[in-house]
């Protein structure tokens, strides 16, 4: 495999899931269109969230249908087009630069409302950097980049968790769960996720047990901005994470899929034993 | 495009590395330098109480089942935090923004108070106004919204202690 289809083919396998998560977002009723006008706006705790709410284009956005349709509709046009682009292996920079601003403002307004985490789709937002690489160099060292920034997610996720002293507390997860799931219980009570999280907190020294297991799972990362060797074995956490993030919390982070690319070249950093993506054509 | 020459600059790096760590330390986001770590505040004890927001249409209750999963998290998140400003339990939404980031910033990195967004923009519309549009429920169709008071009797048996009206038409 040559080193310019790994880029094809991770902009491929980028396209193919943002428009497969916007399809989800669909299904949700979650585009904005469907979201319509929010009750109020929340903020959350971010300062560019302040200022842009603050600055009422959330609010001009969603209350006009046809902006927020053009906005819904064009968001996903992009990625395809920029598939295209990409299955005939060139580079779409504008599209790709075009994509970024707009899927970022999308974003932002869908982080105005109350309940929605814009933490899960920064890999589909930020990947576009990438992919806006200029040349094969400037694409290496991106890549690194972004595998050593989800090296961080996990890690600093583990570090908050012993800094702050919750992997030392008695019954952390039994507690973490009961809050978590108070409306899970009394509104999906058959939910496979009530099923799990009610045995869990039945038994607690199994809950213990799996809270330090994600610690550790987390705190694995680590390794990563050492060695390289062990990145198959990282993608396979963060896969793992994944998965038991959505049964044990309900918590869907399936978005960082998006990721997993970048534990998959080789040892000294070049693409040439890349085995995730096969060469497509 | 992003050249090497601009990415492989020191300063640029260093300067993204500061900010993060100053968001780190004053609890604050910046987008796209989010925070990670949820739920690492040592939870102490036990759910001792909480509260259920439920809907009645037509003095039958709402099947949250029928709608996605998603839009229920929309409706029960708005209805909570609707309940805690009009309850004015730690959520203030006249205070304003700037005010709300200066008391964030000094000495706020174990502060678990700062762990809740707690500021909203007020409503322009009618809670029950936004709940037959969002939901489509026709307005002919009558809606009450009620909390449901729930207290730890034993071991994981939580009992209903009232439920008290928070908004219906």
């Amino acid at each position: 495999m040559n080193k310019l289809s790994q880029y094809h083919n991770y902009l491929i396998y980028y396209c193919i899931l943002f428009l497969a998560f916007y399809l989800f977002r669909f299904f949700d009723d979650l585009t904005i269109t469907q979201l319509s006008q929010p009750y109020f706006y929340e903020p959350h705790e971010d300062p560019f969230a302040w200022l842009f709410i603050a600055s009422g284009i959330p609010e001009f956005v969603v209350s006009n249908v046809w902006l927020s349709l053009g906005l819904d509709v064009l968001v996903p046009t992009l990625v395809i087009a920029i598939l295209w682009y990409a299955y005939r292996r060139e580079k779409p920079f504008k599209l790709l630069f075009l994509h970024l601003i707009l899927f970022s403002f999308y974003l932002f307004v869908v982080f105005s409302y109350p309940s929605l985490s814009i933490k899960k789709f920064l890999g589909l937002a930020l990947l576009p950097l990438l992919f806006l690489a200029k040349g094969e160099k400037a694409y290496k060292f991106l890549f690194q980049v972004f595998r050593y920034y989800v090296l961080f997610i996990f890690s600093s996720s583990a570090l908050w968790k012993l800094f702050r002293g919750s992997v030392f507390q008695e019954n952390q997860f039994v507690h973490i769960l009961q809050k978590q799931h108070i409306d899970q219980f009394h509104f999906f009570p058959d939910h496979i996720v009530s099923i799990i999280a009610s045995y869990i907190i039945d038994k607690p020294a199994l809950a213990t047990l799996l809270f330090l297991s994600a610690v550790v799972l987390q705190l694995l990362f680590c390794i990563g901005f050492f060695s390289r060797r062990w990145d198959r074995f990282l993608a396979l956490l963060l896969l793992v994470f994944v998965l038991f993030d959505f049964l044990f919390m309900r918590i869907e982070y399936w978005e960082f899929l998006v990721f997993l690319p970048l534990f998959f070249s080789a040892e000294d950093g070049t693409f040439e034993k890349d085995m995730l993506l096969p060469n497509i054509r | 495009m992003i050249s090497y020459d601009f990415i492989k600059s020191k300063f640029l790096w260093i300067s993204i590395l500061l900010v993060y760590l100053l968001l780190h330390i004053s609890k604050l986001e910046l987008y796209p330098l989010c925070l990670f770590g949820m739920y690492s505040m040592p939870l102490e004890k036990t759910v001792e109480d909480y509260s259920l927001y439920t809907l009645e249409v037509n003095q039958k209750e709402f099947d949250y089942t029928e709608i996605p999963y998603k839009k229920f998290l929309m409706v029960n998140n708005t209805l909570r935090k609707y309940a805690g400003i009009i309850e004015n339990n730690n959520v203030d939404p006249r205070a304003s923004v700037l005010s709300k980031t200066m008391a964030r910033i000094p000495g706020s990195f174990l502060d678990q108070s700062l762990e809740q967004a707690h500021h909203y923009t007020m409503p322009k519309e009618n809670l029950l106004e936004w709940l037959h549009r969002y939901l489509d429920i026709p307005l002919e169709e009558n809606i009450v919204v009620k909390k449901q008071d729930f207290i730890l009797v034993t071991d994981r048996h939580y009992s209903s202690i009232g439920s008290k009206l928070i908004a219906s038409e």
